[in-house]
């Protein structure tokens, strides 16, 4: 609001405010003189009066002073400049409706969501159009889309768009939206109706560049807010899961954006089915904190928390990636289990596995024989280690498609081992060609051929320093399986060898698994890796480095919100996952291969979305929420004010206030005289 | 004063047939004196008068001598009745008032002459001894006559009375203070003045005379026309005392002056009330017999 002059010269007649001063200050006196008795009375009346008078005459001073000022401002025009009425809607014959169907419109109120009192008063305003206006539509929640291609003449079509709309979990994305329809209107000026509630912080500022473009050329932006009386949200604004307790702590922040404190009942739901509830006070505009411990043994996966809110149910829930709870299982296929445990095969890798027994930490080896190879799962087991198997071909199927799905594999050789029985069957997974056993020293040798250290830079020996590499310069071989030649590539690499050359550690990518073949014995038979100090951490780094795409929990791990395009890198895979919904329904995705797969799809509602290979565990987790801005669904800014400050000429109302401050001068002028009439009395 | 001032001797006459009229008036039938003591010790005799009681006639000497006398007390003897009369400047205003020597009826100062002449008259009658004390007063001023009884004397109170010209200030609390010292025990000290003096001057004074018990009787001389400021153009104002001029205009000052005025009369009735005073509102358009009776008859005034 604002005042401007016309005539600007006028106020030099404020001078005249000396009237009234030496008004003020004359006085007639009577002519009449008299003797009376009762003076001591007159005097107390006197002042009682000069009390009464010493706040009425500065009062009457002020009136004068104020009736002068009031008459200079009328001669010099005053205009009043306030935020005005929007322009007509229609009077240029092109107009867009644009209608916010965003996740915060499904706020209820009156028994129905925001969204549906706007879109009445759509329907109203198209209905109210004359015929000739061409009319396009644009809803804003999600992604801006421009509902008609073009403007239409045809309402019918609008109205029967508007009548389909439903409220959704995106986010208000008005710039988008007054992007489109500036599109529709095709550079031409014309009028847009934003039907929204504009809740959200960003919502009006993010705007602004595309409303200052559409003022540039011609274009009116006229809101019809719609809000309701007394907005009030109750959300989960964020979940994570860390250390604590037990299985860990699931951390969940919980926002009220209503104005009263609430008690809600939030409930978290874990992979494997299982439900944790607690209540949560939340103070009013406020949140608050509650932490959920998680039971020692939970399957990875998309958890949720939920809180039960009557207002706007559509955020209640927030989705998130909980890791694997719970001890690491390997297993371990005993090829040669010998007659005492000491004398087993992997005596000294169940060890090297577990130090300190099997915990609900830390990794659980599960020793077999090779007829319980059955028994493994890919969503349980992260890693298998095959020990001097005779015959691994009955389970080589198992094997391939444990590793393809993102299993580690550990093949070390033993008397057992011959090459005709692992060459054929486990020829998509061997690294190199089995050759035969040979000897570098005699057997009964006290030493053998000195294994040459490892790469520090080869990730699988990342966790070793410089100087702990050493404890590798005393393993020493004296019988190992040779290899048929074989090239380097991305997919086969030798990280680890004797000297002279011989592989020791060979490993070969599959699928989204690694296969790494060890040439010796993992017992002491053929060397003496088992008693070294680098053994057992050297086994320990083996799983941690399989398992890094072991399923359980693991795979790749994306977020994002709906509405969105989500994009997930797969890295190289061959085959191509299908995205599943929370419902377990196919999504419609894209793949791209550039630099391995890249999987984009776009989500239509909040939840754990996984991207499955047929007969393996997801290969990939996406926890969908909805934007936690469109919770808040407070408002931060008026579109009205915005709008009448870029475009002050068509929006300021300009008021004449000629006549009001006469008629204020006319009341002044009889307030000055009552009040000097009762002064002269007095 | 001259006592051959034939204004004044008229004045005397004047004062004296009023004061005759109105006393005899008042207590035509009445036969108990307002003034009842104690028995105490045989005094003396004196003729009966009406309103003494007639217990106290002396049956022995009306059968002797055939004459009404009645027996008197110790405590009857010597109780020295004071009139204070207020003559000061403020006294000279007030309806058909005039400079000079006002007249008797009619007048703020006449009716307040005339009263306390009537005052006198009536102790007189009563055979009390009778003094007078005149506050402020113009040539004439702040006289005091010692009370005594007998004819001559009250023809002197009288003389002083008649002569008197308003004029200075009352200094009613100096006044008080210099008869208080000559009362005993139970007398009569009548006050006839317009109390236009603030009361912080004057109660302390009357708190004095309380403390002895004295029968303290408060005239306060009214003049309705000043009180209720029936002028009708803006006037200047002044008090004959001196002071500064005031300037009000009467027709929209009355409402808040009836104020003012009703809480002076509520301030001096209190302070007379309080110090155990009787108080009577003498409005100068009132006939003195109405201000007088209750007086006579021991009432006390309950308003204006």
């Amino acid at each position: 609001m604002s005042l401007a002059l016309l005539a600007p010269f006028a106020l030099a007649l404020a001078a005249l405010v000396a009237g009234p001063l030496i008004a003020h200050l004359s006085r007639q006196k009577p002519n009449t003189r008299m003797a009376y008795g009762a003076m001591m009375l007159l005097e107390r009346l006197v002042k009682r009066l000069r009390r009464r008078r010493r706040l009425r005459e500065p009062l009457l001073f002020l009136l004068r002073a104020l009736l002068v000022l009031v008459l200079v401002l009328v001669a010099a025009g005053p205009q009043l400049l306030l935020p005005g009425e929007p322009p007509p809607v229609g009077g240029s014959g092109r107009l867009v409706l644009i209608v916010d169907d965003s996740m915060s419109m499904g706020l209820s109120e009156d028994g129905s969501p925001l969204l549906f009192h706007a879109r009445d008063k759509a329907l109203s305003l198209v209905r109210s159009m004359s015929p000739g206006v061409r009319i396009g539509l644009v809803t804003i929640g999600g992604e801006a889309e421009a509902v008609t291609q073009s403007l239409t003449d045809q309402p019918g079509r609008v109205i029967a768009a508007l009548e389909a709309l439903e409220p959704g979990y995106g986010a208000t994305d008005l710039a988008g939206g007054l992007k489109a329809a500036r599109q529709l209107l095709a550079g031409e000026p014309g009028e847009i109706v934003v039907f929204s509630d504009e809740a959200g912080p960003r919502t009006i500022s993010d705007a602004i560049p595309e409303l200052e473009l559409l003022v540039e050329k011609g274009v009116s932006v006229i809101p019809r807010t719609t809000r309701a009386d007394e907005p009030a949200n109750v959300a989960v604004a964020a979940a994570e899961y860390g250390d604590g307790l037990e299985g860990g702590t699931i951390t969940v922040r919980v926002v009220n954006y209503g104005p009263a404190a609430v008690e809600v009942l939030a409930t978290v739901g874990l992979p494997d089915d299982s439900e944790i509830t607690a209540f949560v006070e939340v103070p009013a505009k406020g949140d608050a904190t509650e932490r959920f411990t998680v039971p020692p043994e939970v399957p990875g996966g998309v958890a949720w928390v939920k809180v039960e809110d009557p207002d706007l149910p559509w955020d209640d829930a927030r989705y998130f990636h909980l890791p694997r709870v719970g001890a690491d299982r390997v297993m371990v296929v005993d090829g040669d289990p010998g007659p005492t445990p000491v004398r087993s095969e992997v005596y000294f890798l169940e060890r090297a596995l577990a130090p300190w027994g099997g915990t609900r930490q830390g990794l659980l080896p599960e020793v077999t024989a090779p007829g319980g190879v059955t028994a493994l799962d890919p969503e349980v087991h992260k890693v298998l280690f095959l020990a001097n198997v005779s015959d691994p071909g009955p389970m080589a199927g198992l094997l391939t498609e444990f590793v393809r799905a993102g299993g580690g594999l550990v093949i070390s050789m033993g008397s057992n081992v011959t090459p005709e029985r692992y060459n054929g069957p486990l020829r998509d997974l061997l690294p190199a060609t089995l050759r035969k056993a040979r000897n570098l020293v005699a057997l009964d040798a006290d030493s053998g051929v000195p294994l040459k250290l490892p790469a520090v830079d080869e990730p699988l020996f990342s966790t070793f320093s410089r100087s702990g590499r050493s404890a590798f310069s005393r393993i020493r071989a004296r019988r190992v399986m040779t290899l048929d030649p074989y090239e380097e590539s991305d997919e086969v690499r030798t990280l680890l060898e004797y000297e002279g050359g011989v592989p020791a550690l060979v490993e070969r990518r599959v699928g989204r698994g690694r296969v790494l073949l060890l040439t010796n014995t993992i017992d002491a038979d053929w060397g003496n890796l088992p008693l070294q100090a680098a053994f057992m951490p050297l086994i320990q780094r083996v799983v941690t480095w399989l398992g890094g795409a072991a399923p359980g929990g693991g795979g790749d791990r994306a977020e994002g919100f709906v509405g969105e395009m989500i994009t997930v890198e797969l890295g190289e895979q061959d085959e191509e996952p299908v995205v599943l919904g929370p419902d377990g329904q196919e999504v419609v995705a894209e793949m791209e291969r550039a630099e391995g797969l890249r999987v984009k799809f776009r989500p239509l509602v909040p939840g754990g979305y996984t991207l499955t290979l047929e007969g393996a565990p997801p290969v990939a987790r996406v926890a969908v929420n909805v934007d936690p801005n469109e919770s808040d669904v407070r408002p931060y800014d008026d579109l009205r004010r915005v709008e009448a400050e870029l475009d002050p000429e068509t929006w300021l109302q300009k008021i004449d206030l000629g006549r009001q401050l006469l008629a204020a001068a006319v009341v002044l002028l009889l307030l000055q005289a009552l009040l000097s009439a009762r002064r002269r009395e007095e | 004063m001259t006592v051959w001032d034939p204004e004044a001797l008229g004045r005397i006459q004047h004062l004296h047939l009023v004061a005759s009229r109105v006393v005899d008036g008042l207590l035509h039938g009445n036969h108990r004196s307002t003034r009842v003591g104690p028995n105490v010790e045989f005094a003396d005799y004196k003729e009966y008068s009406p309103g003494d009681p007639i217990r106290d006639l002396d049956w022995r000497v009306l059968g002797r001598a055939d004459r009404y006398v009645v027996r008197r007390y110790e405590a009857e003897t010597d109780l020295a009745c004071y009139l204070i009369f207020d003559a000061s400047g403020d006294l000279s205003t007030g309806r058909r008032s005039s400079y000079g020597r006002p007249p008797l009826e009619g007048s703020k100062f006449g009716y307040a002459l005339t009263l306390t002449a009537t005052l006198a008259y009536f102790l007189h009658r009563q055979q009390e001894p009778v003094g007078l004390m005149v506050m402020g007063g113009d040539g004439l001023r702040n006289v005091l006559v010692p009370a005594r009884t007998g004819r001559t004397h009250l023809a002197q109170i009288f003389g002083v009375l008649a002569s008197l010209v308003p004029g200075g200030r009352a200094e009613l609390g100096k006044a008080i203070a210099t008869v208080a010292p000559r009362v005993r025990r139970r007398s009569l000290v009548a006050v006839v003045s317009d109390f236009m003096e603030e009361p912080e001057g004057w109660t302390s004074a009357l708190s004095a005379l309380a403390k002895r018990r004295t029968d303290l009787v408060a005239f306060h001389v009214l003049d309705r026309q000043e009180l209720t400021l029936d002028f009708e153009q803006p006037t200047i104002f002044y008090s004959p005392e001196g002071g500064e001029d005031l300037v009000v205009d009467p027709v929209t000052a009355a409402p808040d002056f009836a104020g003012v005025v009703s809480e002076f009369l509520t301030e001096v009735r209190g302070a007379v009330v309080s110090n155990r005073g009787r108080y009577y509102a003498s409005w100068t358009d009132r006939p003195l017999e109405s201000v007088m009776r209750p007086m006579i008859h021991g009432a006390v005034d309950k308003g204006l």
